[in-house]
């Protein structure tokens, strides 16, 4: 992740940290970071009806989990239990693909789609809650394609860091000149 | 002078009722007797009739004993009505004579004194002024007219009642503009006043036809309206006495002109329309004035004042971000999900040093609209947020005087910290600096790291905007127990009235002090504050993280914003008044209601009650108030003449200045004014009408007839019988008998 935070810095305004940090769900500094990453090749299991509270907790009071598949494998063990995890978290909301509209693709570049290792899966998935994703599912194993430099796979994750720190602002920035005009916000003069 | 008065009445003891039945029965008898001589030659069938008709006379004069009454009655005097119109339009000068109708209706009257006397031989006179209400005056009453309305029929109603059946008539002297039911139909209601009334009203006009005048008619607009939002003042004007030709209109706010419009002059109004924005919540005094032209004959009636209430729908909020954080993006998410708020952001996602891979096309990224912002739209924000925001690299140098005047006129200024914020941002010494609350100190960066608690200063709790609790204690506990903060700017000390609220636990500034971390200050009609660190997120998710609800973040935040925007809600002090205008000479009652820092009634508080006229000439003296057990105190002030007044109660709260302001106007009912033009039709109706006369003040006013009193006293009464009962009961029975014998001859049975 230090090849994004790199690109980060030298890309965007945004000031990360030199590298990820690595947490546990039970650790105390689960709630310092607001954006969680989980990545893997491989199966898991589910963690512990309390380690799955406070990650919900974590979700729905503001954070933001991006769930990358290393395997780049639908249906693939990782997957599988990827969305496990999101069916133990959120039960009540199921992961649905993301439009190209979404103010995703244009919180800082201008994409189109999803990008990763490989295109195993067309779009990315993401758990949606009052307009606000919760859950992001990259199938694509973004993170290899980081490591490697993909433009795109940058691009995205760009993209992603900048959705999770503005949220939806890139949907009222366009709009800015237009709602000064509707709202016929003038005063005296 | 008593009089001889005979009628026909009948004596016997019978009863009404019996009486019509005797006559019904004696009809059908004749009519009977006429059937049954139908086949009988004329002349026998004549005489049979005659006599039957003879006889039935007899019988009923026998029975019902009819008699002349003769009474001797006395009269009462008649009694007239003088109704002297004493509305304001009386005092319209509009004829050649350079005189008023008030005037003119007084020289008729003096005039008229002779016959008034004459009238007094025969009759008493009453003498009553009107407008919207009757009222008994002395002869020819004096003074000067100033009633809010003409109401005529009202007015001779009143005198009918009063006069009773005495009323002989009414002399109505007036301009005959009316405003009640005769202007509005004119024929009709004359109808039905001449049924109701039943004596004569001679009308004396003292109007003239020649008005030159240009009035404003009638005005629309609000009463209530949202601040920053355009709203409509429309104002009709109507000329009279004029050709063609233009009225110039102004809309003026608080004595200054906002808009000047041109308008055609036409006696059948024109309507002129205004498009007004307030920029601030509160009582807002507007008045449409037409310029005066040099022979009007009232220029009373060019100027219509009007006090708007100006709220607040929706705070107008403008997020502006030097860099993206989480710091930004609660802060963000809080604006966005307050329906409460209209938000317009603006974050920069890229410098200038950043490195560009790419097509700008391909960004999602516009030019940071400064210009737009600062320059045009500033005035249409309520609250604007700078957060770790730099201003030199956008070039935002020439907008901070703006700033800075915007905070002063009432806007409200928050800046946050981070590592851009304050002396790294190129705030030290700058015109935005002068209003906030601490000095700005730099250049450079003087940020603390390391996580601390932020601590309330010691009197700070009450504040609202540091309340994150109903009470005091609470609040303080709440602060306690808020997650530690994650690295502060350092700022220096207060100046100009900033005030602390939170401080570092353990870092001091250059004057020993702890280092203030919360800061705010009153500017002009502003509001600023400071907040010392990009941390302030962390009471939201980290105390969400420790299993609480995160909300105290929200609920500071909030109370912020409501705060920056001078939310009444906040205040301690309330001032109420019972409505924005009032009649010239009438008492103004206010009402203060004091609260403590916990909001509840403040007893034994002073509090200080500023009336100032908003032309700016001077203050009206207003007395000092202290609040009683209820926190409440009450004042009712004396008329402070006519204009537009600002009333400003202030109270110090535990060291804490709470104020409210209202405004009011003191101005006559504009409605005699709105219609001044004198109508002869509705008089001229009103006569004839009632069998009246209609005179031109100046008309002599011997020839008015009036009707005595209806009303009679009887003083002796005697009954004369026609004819004796015993001569007629004999006549009765002769006649039966020749009806007898007649019939025999004529070989009947």
């Amino acid at each position: 992740m230090s090849a994004l935070s790199v690109q980060l810095r030298s890309r965007t305004s945004v000031e990360p940290a030199a590298d990820a940090v690595i947490v546990r769900i039970t650790d105390p500094g689960l709630f310092h970071v607001p954006l969680l990453v989980l990545s893997g090749t491989r199966g898991f299991n589910l963690p512990p009806a309390a380690d799955l509270a406070r990650l919900r907790r974590f979700l729905t009071y503001g954070g933001l989990l991006l769930i990358d598949d290393g395997e780049a494998r639908p249906g693939g063990a990782f997957d599988r239990s990827a969305r496990a995890l999101v069916q133990a978290l959120l039960p009540a909301l199921a992961p649905t693909a993301i439009k190209s509209n979404h103010v995703l693709y244009k919180s800082f570049y201008l994409i189109d789609g999803p990008a990763g290792r490989s295109l195993a899966a067309p779009a990315l998935e993401a758990v949606e809650q009052d307009g606000r994703l919760l859950v992001l599912l990259s199938p694509n194993d973004l993170g290899s394609a980081l490591a490697g430099a993909d433009e795109r796979s940058l691009r995205l994750a760009v993209n992603v860091v900048l959705y999770a720190l503005c949220l939806d602002y890139k949907e009222d920035q366009v709009h800015v000149p237009f709602i000064l005009r509707r709202r016929r916000w003038r005063t005296e003069p | 002078m008593s009089e001889r008065e005979l009628d026909l009445v009948f004596t016997a003891p019978w009863g009404r009722a019996a009486v019509i039945a005797s006559i019904a029965l004696a009809l059908a008898t004749l009519v009977l007797s006429a059937w049954s001589g139908r086949r009988l030659k004329v002349a026998p069938a004549a005489a049979l009739l005659a006599l039957r008709t003879l006889a039935t006379l007899c019988a009923l004069i026998v029975l019902l004993k009819p008699a002349v009454r003769v009474r001797q009655v006395r009269r009462p005097p008649g009694r007239i009505a003088v109704l002297v119109d004493a509305s304001q339009s009386m005092t319209v000068r509009d004829g050649e004579d350079g005189r008023s109708r008030w005037q003119r209706a007084q020289a008729a009257l003096l005039a008229a004194r002779p016959q008034i006397a004459r009238w007094r031989r025969d009759h008493a006179l009453d003498w009553f002024t009107f407008s919207s209400a009757l009222e008994p005056a002395g002869e020819i009453p004096p003074g000067a007219p100033a009633g809010a309305t003409t109401l005529i029929a009202d007015a001779l109603e009143a005198a009918s009642a009063r006069g009773g059946d005495d009323l002989g008539g009414v002399l109505l002297v007036s301009d005959g503009a009316d405003h009640g039911r005769l202007a509005a139909r004119p024929q009709k209601e004359a109808a039905r006043l001449a049924a109701r009334l039943a004596v004569p009203v001679h009308a004396l006009w003292t109007g003239k036809r020649e008005l030159r005048d240009v009035w404003i008619a009638a005005l629309r607009h609000d009463d209530l309206a949202f601040v920053r939002t355009v709203f409509t003042i429309e104002a009709e004007v109507r000329a009279a006495g004029y050709g063609a030709g233009e009225a110039v209109v102004e809309l003026e706010r608080d004595g200054k002109v906002l808009s000047r419009k041109s308008v055609p002059l036409s006696p059948s109004g024109k309507t002129v329309s205004f498009e007004v924005s307030p920029d601030r919540v509160g009582d807002a005094y507007y008045a449409v004035v037409v310029r005066p032209r040099p022979d009007e004959a009232i220029l009373e009636n060019n100027r219509r004042g009007f006090v708007v209430r100006v709220v607040r729908d929706r705070i107008r909020a403008l997020h502006v971000c030097g860099r993206p954080s989480w710091d930004e993006r609660f802060l963000r998410r809080l604006l966005k999900r307050d329906p409460n708020i209209d938000l317009i952001s603006f974050y920069i996602l890229r410098t200038v040093g950043d490195l560009q891979f790419v097509n700008p096309g391909e960004l999602s990224l516009i030019p940071f609209p400064t210009d737009e912002l600062f320059e045009q739209e500033l005035g249409g924000f309520d609250l604007v947020i700078l957060q770790n925001f730099a201003h030199a690299p956008y070039g935002l140098a020439r907008h901070l005087p703006r700033i800075r005047d915007w905070v002063e006129r009432g806007g409200g200024l928050a800046v946050v910290g981070g590592e851009l914020a304050f002396g790294v941002g190129g705030w030290t010494g700058t015109p935005v600096a002068d209003v906030l609350p601490l000095q700005i100190p730099g250049p450079g960066d003087r940020r603390v790291p390391g996580e601390f608690r932020a601590r309330l200063r010691e009197g700070a709790e009450g504040h609202p905007v540091v309340r994150l609790a109903a009470s005091t204690a609470a609040t303080r506990r709440a602060w306690e127990r808020l997650p530690m903060l994650d690295g502060a700017n350092l700022l220096g000390p207060p100046i100009d009235g900033g005030t602390v609220l939170v401080e570092h636990p353990t870092e001091r500034g250059d004057d020993g002090q702890p280092a203030p971390v919360l800061a705010v200050r009153e500017v002009g009609a502003g509001r600023t504050l400071v907040l010392g660190t990009d941390s302030a997120w962390r009471w939201s998710f980290l105390d969400a993280g420790a299993g609480g609800d995160g909300r105290a973040y929200d609920t500071f935040w909030r109370a912020a914003m409501h705060w920056l925007i001078r939310d009444p809600d906040l205040e301690q002090v309330g001032l109420s008044l019972p409505r924005d205008t009032f009649a010239p000479g009438e008492a103004v009652v206010m009402r203060v209601l004091v609260r403590d820092r916990d909001f509840r009634p403040a007893p034994n508080v002073d509090v200080t009650l500023e009336v100032a006229r908003l032309d700016g000439a001077g203050v009206v003296p207003a007395p000092a108030l202290r609040s009683d057990s209820a926190g409440e105190a009450r004042v009712e002030l004396p008329s402070p003449g006519p204009g537009a007044f600002r009333v400003t109660a202030r109270a110090s709260i535990a060291g804490r200045l709470s104020q409210d302001t209202r405004t009011l106007m003191v101005e006559p009912s504009a409605l005699e004014l709105e219609r001044p033009q004198a109508r002869d039709d509705l008089l001229r109706a009103l006569a004839g009408a009632t069998g009246g006369r209609f005179l031109h003040a100046g008309e002599s006013l011997a020839d008015l007839s009036f009707r005595r009193s209806r009303r009679v006293r009887v003083e002796s009464q005697r009954d004369i019988e026609i004819l004796d009962g015993l001569p007629m009961l004999l006549l009765a029975l002769g006649a039966l008998g020749a009806e007898w014998a007649l019939r025999r001859r004529l070989g009947l049975s």
